[in-house]
């Protein structure tokens, strides 16, 4: 076990899968000799070589696109993205060709590929290395999605979607890259896709969120208990597909109260899905209008991310307002 | 080979256009001029190679073993992709050369294994982003990837190698120099792994009296095709408009 944060316990679980499996190769932009502009990759390409971490040209579509190639013939490739914001050239190659393979090819072919992509705000990167677009493949059947917020979950994932035979996307939320440091097994593990963390039980209301927006919405729990004796249970959504309705229905159902924050823009955020499924799941045990806490419908601002992004008080007054607290 | 083969490829080419021009199967790519080169290119591959195959007739299925009533089952419903897969064939789907790249990173991760790939684009392809992606990931990876593109001369098509520092040359489509021209590709591929691109230049389409000498083992590979159609989709048999009910 080591102490790490989300960046070194990326580095790890690409090491180890490496180290034990050979066919996991590394593509994308500086992902080799640079080490990623994030440093994720670093000291890959010093101990696994240049046909294992690709440098590849500047092209996100030629990224994903001889990423399924390689995973075809069966290899287990990591395709990164620089910033989830340049993913769109690579955007047909992912919902018209990685999605559909198994499908359209009557079960012959996988396409096993990994994408990894740093997304969201909060590194006054303005708004074209901010955004969060993961509703775009959460809406796209044949794509896991999925988005860590600890370290021990960035290994974990990360190695449960290389095991899988279906493409996995994840966001890796930057902004906490380094601020959020947790232990890590140092050997291989997984997190199992599709099953959500209870990370602060409660009884008074559901606050759901992931990436980032879990960690300001733990804060907003805790001013919610120092200031208004609200007792909120804070749920890590984890993988946004397949997401774990069990476990989000089973605390909805039981507070009675809901709450979902992320940074995306509102309208058609992923929390559009997850308040039309728990409505669907508890409509009879709500005892409040829900409440969705998210970025603006804008395009993602600069100098103003910081009234863009939720914060813990935006949080917490949803919450308040769930229970009629003035 | 003989003759005989690229007759039937235009027997079968032609009942396919007919069938997409009367809206019963999805578009259909007419290979006119072509049908000797889409047999020249079953046969230069060879049975470990990777095809990734545009929308003429898939002429390398049929060397691997598949039968004209599976090409057209699959023009009526697309469910035959999973036999074409098992041939180690890759079929289009939307983008006209979203699997240039594909094919690319293909050829890369089979490399030591001593197998190419060959990916079919018609010279319209050529004006996609996808070819240039593909071309350039090839040529900086090293891929043994065989770019064809069938050409009637209305775009430059071997010029564009040397911007790619990938070796090209041109041939007419006829059956007898499009296969030793394939034949070299593949095997340049190979040894050195290293993308080709190899046009094709238009030839004379197969005469009529050549084609009609097949038609009835058309008709008969048609109506087995409709039959197992019909087989999958029992209700569409009583539509008086379904596909199955239709002739070309």
């Amino acid at each position: 076990m080591s102490t790490m944060n989300i960046v070194q316990a990326i580095a790890s679980a690409l090491g180890h899968a490496m180290e034990t499996d050979p066919r996991v190769v590394i593509l994308g932009e500086d992902v080799g000799k640079f080490g990623g502009v994030f440093r994720a990759t670093l000291g890959l390409h010093e101990r696994f070589g240049d046909s294992r971490v690709i440098d590849t040209p500047l092209s996100e579509s030629g990224i994903i696109g001889t990423a399924i190639g390689m995973a075809l013939y069966g290899l287990r490739p990591v395709a990164e993205i620089q910033f989830a914001d340049f993913v769109y050239p690579g955007f047909d190659q992912i919902v018209s060709e990685l999605a559909k393979y198994r499908y359209r090819s009557g079960g012959h072919f996988t396409a096993p590929v990994v994408v990894r992509m740093p997304y969201g705000g909060g590194i006054r990167g303005g708004l074209y290395h901010s955004q969060s677009p993961e509703a775009y493949f959460a809406h796209t059947p044949g794509l896991n999605v999925v988005v860590p917020s600890t370290p021990h979950d960035a290994k974990g994932l990360l190695l449960a979607a290389l095991a899988c035979d279906d493409p996995t996307i994840i966001l890796e939320p930057k902004r906490i890259y380094r601020a959020a440091r947790g232990e890590v097994p140092d050997g291989g593990y997984t997190v199992p896709i599709g099953k959500a963390a209870v990370v602060r039980p409660g009884d008074d209301v559901t606050v759901l969120a992931y990436g980032a927006m879990l960690h300001t919405a733990l804060e907003a729990a805790e001013l919610l208990e120092a200031e208004h004796e609200v007792d909120a249970e804070v749920i890590d959504v984890r993988t946004l597909v397949p997401y774990d309705l069990e476990t989000l229905a089973e605390s909805v159902s039981r507070t009675g109260r809901l709450v979902v924050a992320h940074e995306a823009p509102k309208t058609c955020g992923y929390g559009a899905e997850l308040v039309a499924a728990l409505s669907e799941a508890c409509f009879w045990r709500l005892e409040a209008p829900i409440e969705r806490v998210t970025g603006l419908d804008t395009p993602f601002p600069h100098t103003l991310e910081h009234y863009y992004l939720p914060d813990k008080h935006r949080i917490a007054d949803a919450a308040l307002r769930t229970l009629e607290i003035p | 080979m003989s003759s005989a083969t690229v007759a039937w490829v235009a027997a079968l080419d032609r009942r396919l256009l007919r069938l997409a021009e009367r809206g019963i199967t999805p578009p259909h790519t007419a290979a006119q001029g072509f049908e000797g080169a889409l047999v020249a290119m079953g046969e230069a591959i060879s049975p470990s190679d990777w095809v990734f195959w545009g929308r003429t007739i898939c002429a390398p299925a049929l060397t691997r073993g598949a039968e004209a009533e599976v090409l057209l089952a699959h023009a009526f419903d697309g469910l035959e992709l999973g036999e074409l897969a098992a041939r180690r064939i890759v079929t289009c789907t939307l983008g006209p050369a979203t699997r240039v790249p594909q094919a690319a990173g293909l050829a890369w991760a089979a490399r030591e294994d001593g197998i190419a790939a060959l990916v079919e684009l018609g010279e319209d392809a050529l004006s996609d982003g996808d070819v240039h992606v593909g071309l350039n990931f090839a040529a900086v990876l090293d891929s043994p990837l065989v770019v064809v593109v069938r050409s009637t001369g209305r775009r430059p098509v071997v010029e564009r190698g040397e911007g790619y520092g990938v070796a090209a040359l041109s041939a007419s489509a006829a059956y007898d120099e499009a296969l030793p021209a394939l034949t070299e590709a593949m095997g340049r591929a190979r040894i050195q792994r290293q993308p080709q691109l190899v046009e094709l230049r238009r030839t004379n389409p197969s005469s009529a009296a050549a084609i009609a000498a097949h038609d009835d083992a058309v008709e008969q590979a048609l109506r087995a095709a409709e039959a197992r159609v019909a087989a999958r989709h029992p209700t569409t048999l009583t539509e008086p408009h379904g596909a199955t009910g239709r002739r070309a």
